[in-house]
């Protein structure tokens, strides 16, 4: 057991030093300083309110999206700080790739078109684009259920299958890391349970973070858990560990269910 | 408590029906002043009518000039006011950031909706009729049309931008694409529909003002077709008016006359809006 | 914001199989000590009481088990909360263990007392009394989460072991110096070999405890101290 823990933090795909976020004046995340490990599934927990997807939006540049919002401190994507001057986040983007919770199809464009969305965005023909959308589908787990209709409307689909075609969409640009923030919050158990399985199959090609509030959901799909309270990082460990022997008091309460 | 339930029914119903009134009434009105308009001057619509020019002899006078400046217009107001809108309305949906400067621009718009149209009229005689030296042309009417129209442009274009949902924008961006993409292939289509039918109708709506032209001096009696953007012109609504003031009851019945053409017109327009809408729509799922 | 925390509607739960647990090693203890004091006494009627009884503590043992499972699948616990669910449960097992063995103190404590009286049992009396001290302190350590009474219990364990290898040698030198003792000898092996299990047995709760409170393993290993665990 030991063994594995050397090999999870092997090697680090991103990182963030003392990041510190605000919303306007308020300050929501206070110097979190956290190790993302490469090709493994990292779990984000912590109770509403707790920085958990401010955090997960500042690996992607997507907070600074948002007005009269500012970020401090460093968050390094293999060995480059990406918050540097000469970094653009939109190039950023295109390598760290994100989920959101309610499923985002574009509502005027076909499933095929969905999928290329990301690319003709940016002006990108792709050389062959039926090789790129059975690729994207097929990985996403959804290339069966959708290959006889590409034509149609992408909200046709059922809200499992949506975010599916979310997913697609986002790995036709072959990141290198994707971010799901509460993916499956807005889908039933079925649904629920092809994305997470989904997930297991991303591992083996992509760093996936996940923030989730659902427990359950963050002890089977995840490998590494990070722990959020009020802006803080309070524990970082191997999910079992967490699950069974958390070392913070904090961690063990919310764990139990006696707060949050 | 069978009493308060009833209590509770009558002052549903009559509720109900003073709704229905409201409506009824406004409907009836309109109906009683298009009939009227259509009883008197219907004798006189015809083929040489609508192809004529105007004369001196009221059996004789066409309306021709009016239709077709009123057309010219059109076709020029739109084409000036609805790209400056557009982009007036992506700045302040996509771009500004909220500000003192900002909510003063924003206030402003609102306001001058509601000027009254001769002001525009004043302005326009001032600023493009003199001040351009572009004379009393087609460009200066159509000029001070689009600045008249343009608050409500910008409203229903800034309204069609907010109805679309954030979470598209956040897709556009976490897809690595830059804001003016976004807004150019995502936002923009899915919100062209709803904008497109306001603007339709505040156009439709310009063919009958009548007082800026008025300022800017349209001709009323004009024997030529303009050939250019910077010569002289007409429109319906200053033929109208221009034989409504005429002492023979003649002119009043080209004057209904002209008024049908005109209702026709706004109504065709609308219909057009309407149609578009549906067609577009269908192509875009909430 | 102070922690007052409002207790959990679960926590009634864990609560209610912590209690039923206690009630269980209270009827353990009571069947020991009644096991032995019939063996003492050559009274047929308190073995008979101790083995009817056993039947009590088996339907204890259904009942937690059931608590448990029903807690594991409703409320999904994690961390200390599941490890005390299955600790309660093999803890549950084990005293269950130690009210088979009372009752197996009991039938000889019967057989005995049908046969002509004999040696005084010199140790095992003794034996009896560390082994309940055990059973009641590897209880107390379980319902205060007390590591430090676990560690003391586990300290006991040698000194019955030792006990039990001297009343073994006293009563095989017995059966070898005269064939009739066999029987009666046999009977008082068979006795304190059981007081050696329930000995053993109340180290095994105390290990559940250590990992209950610190998440530490410390089973099959030899000579546990307290410095072995972080906690």
């Amino acid at each position: 057991m030991e063994n594995e823990s050397k090999n999870i933090f092997q090697s680090v795909k991103m990182r963030s030093e003392n990041l510190k976020a605000w919303f306007g004046t308020h300050e929501v995340l206070h110097g979190i300083t956290l190790s993302v490990p490469e090709k493994y599934v990292t779990a984000i927990i912590g109770p509403s309110g707790c920085g958990k997807s401010t955090f997960i939006r500042c690996l992607n540049r997507m907070h600074e999206v948002v007005p009269a919002t500012k970020v401090l401190g460093s968050v390094y994507l293999d060995a480059i700080d990406i918050y540097k001057n000469s970094i653009n986040p939109v190039n950023l983007r295109k390598k760290v790739g994100m989920v959101f919770q309610k499923p985002n199809p574009f509502p005027t464009m076909s499933i095929r078109d969905n999928v290329l969305a990301g690319l003709r965005l940016q002006g990108i023909k792709p050389y062959d684009a039926h090789a790129t959308v059975e690729k994207a589908l097929t990985q996403a787990a959804l290339w069966d259920e959708v290959k006889d209709i590409l034509n149609r409307p992408g909200l046709s689909l059922s809200g499992g299958q949506q975010q599916r075609l979310c997913i697609a969409r986002t790995l036709a640009l072959e990141p290198e890391v994707i971010l799901m923030d509460e993916p499956c919050s807005a889908l039933d158990p079925i649904a629920t349970a092809k994305i997470e399985d989904l997930i297991q199959e991303l591992k083996s090609k992509y760093t996936v973070v996940i923030v989730t509030h659902n427990m359950q959901q963050a002890a089977r799909v995840s490998d590494v858990t990070a722990f959020f309270y009020l802006g803080e990082l309070i524990e970082f460990d191997r999910t079992e560990k967490i699950f069974t022997t958390p070392k913070n008091r904090k961690t063990e309460e919310y764990v139990t269910g006696r707060f949050g | 408590m069978r009493h308060r339930f009833l209590k509770e029914n009558t002052i549903e119903n009559a509720f109900k029906a003073i709704c229905f009134l409201s409506i009824l009434l406004p409907l009836v009105l309109i109906v009683v002043l298009i009939g009227d308009a259509v009883i008197d001057g219907w004798s006189r619509l015809s083929l040489d009518f609508l192809t004529g020019f105007p004369s001196r002899k009221p059996e004789l006078a066409g309306f021709l000039p009016a239709l077709v400046g009123s057309f010219y217009l059109m076709l020029l107001t739109s084409a000036i006011a609805i790209p400056l809108g557009l982009g007036a309305a992506i700045y302040l949906e996509e771009y500004a950031k909220p500000g003192f400067l900002t909510s003063l621009i924003e206030i402003n718009i609102s306001n001058l909706a509601g000027v009254p149209s001769i002001i525009y009229g004043l302005l326009g005689l001032e600023l493009f009729v003199r001040m351009s030296h572009m004379g009393r042309s087609l460009l200066a009417g159509a000029c001070t049309l689009a600045l008249l129209l343009l608050p409500m442009v910008i409203m229903v274009s800034r309204e069609s931008l907010r109805v679309v949902p954030n979470s598209l924008r956040e897709a556009g961006f976490a897809l690595g694409a830059d804001q003016w993409q976004t807004i150019w292939k995502i936002i923009l289509p899915m919100s062209i529909p709803g904008a497109l039918t306001g603007i339709i109708l505040s156009v439709a709506r310009a063919i009958g003002e009548t007082a800026p032209l008025i300022t800017i001096g349209a001709l009323t009696y004009v024997a030529f077709l303009p050939d250019s953007i910077h010569s002289a012109f007409t429109a319906m609504p200053i033929q109208i008016f221009n034989w409504i003031s005429r002492p023979q009851t003649a002119f009043q019945t080209n004057a209904a006359a002209g008024i049908v053409v005109l209702l026709f017109l706004m109504l065709f327009f609308n219909a057009l809006a309407i149609w578009l809408r549906a067609r577009l729509q269908r192509k875009v799922y909430w | 914001m102070s922690e007052d925390k409002k207790t959990r509607l679960f926590e009634k739960d864990l609560d209610k199989i912590t209690e039923t647990l206690t009630q269980m090693g209270g009827m353990v203890e009571k069947a020991i000590l009644t096991s032995i004091l019939a063996l003492k006494n050559r009274d047929t009627r308190l073995a008979k009481e101790v083995i009817r009884d056993d039947a009590e503590i088996d339907q204890k043992e259904i009942d937690i088990d059931q608590r448990c499972i029903q807690y594991i699948a409703l409320q999904q616990p994690k961390a200390g909360d599941l490890r005390f669910v299955t600790s309660a449960m093999k803890i549950n097992n084990d005293l269950e263990r130690m009210g088979d063995y009372a009752e197996s103190i009991a039938r000889q404590a019967l057989f005995l007392s049908k046969k002509p009286a004999w040696r005084p049992l010199v140790n095992i009396p003794l034996m009896a009394d560390i082994a309940t001290s055990m059973v009641r302190d590897c209880l107390n350590a379980f319902v205060r989460r007390d590591t430090q009474i676990a560690y003391d219990v586990i300290q006991r364990d040698e000194e019955v072991d030792k006990m039990q290898s001297k009343v073994y040698k006293n009563l095989l030198n017995d059966m070898l110096q005269d064939k009739n003792n066999i029987e009666r000898a046999s009977a008082l092996i068979l006795v304190s070999s059981k007081l050696e299990r329930i000995a053993d047995q109340s180290t095994n709760i105390c290990e559940e405890v250590i990992y209950l409170v610190t998440g530490e393993n410390v089973r099959h290993r030899e000579n546990i101290t307290l410095e072995d665990s972080s906690s």
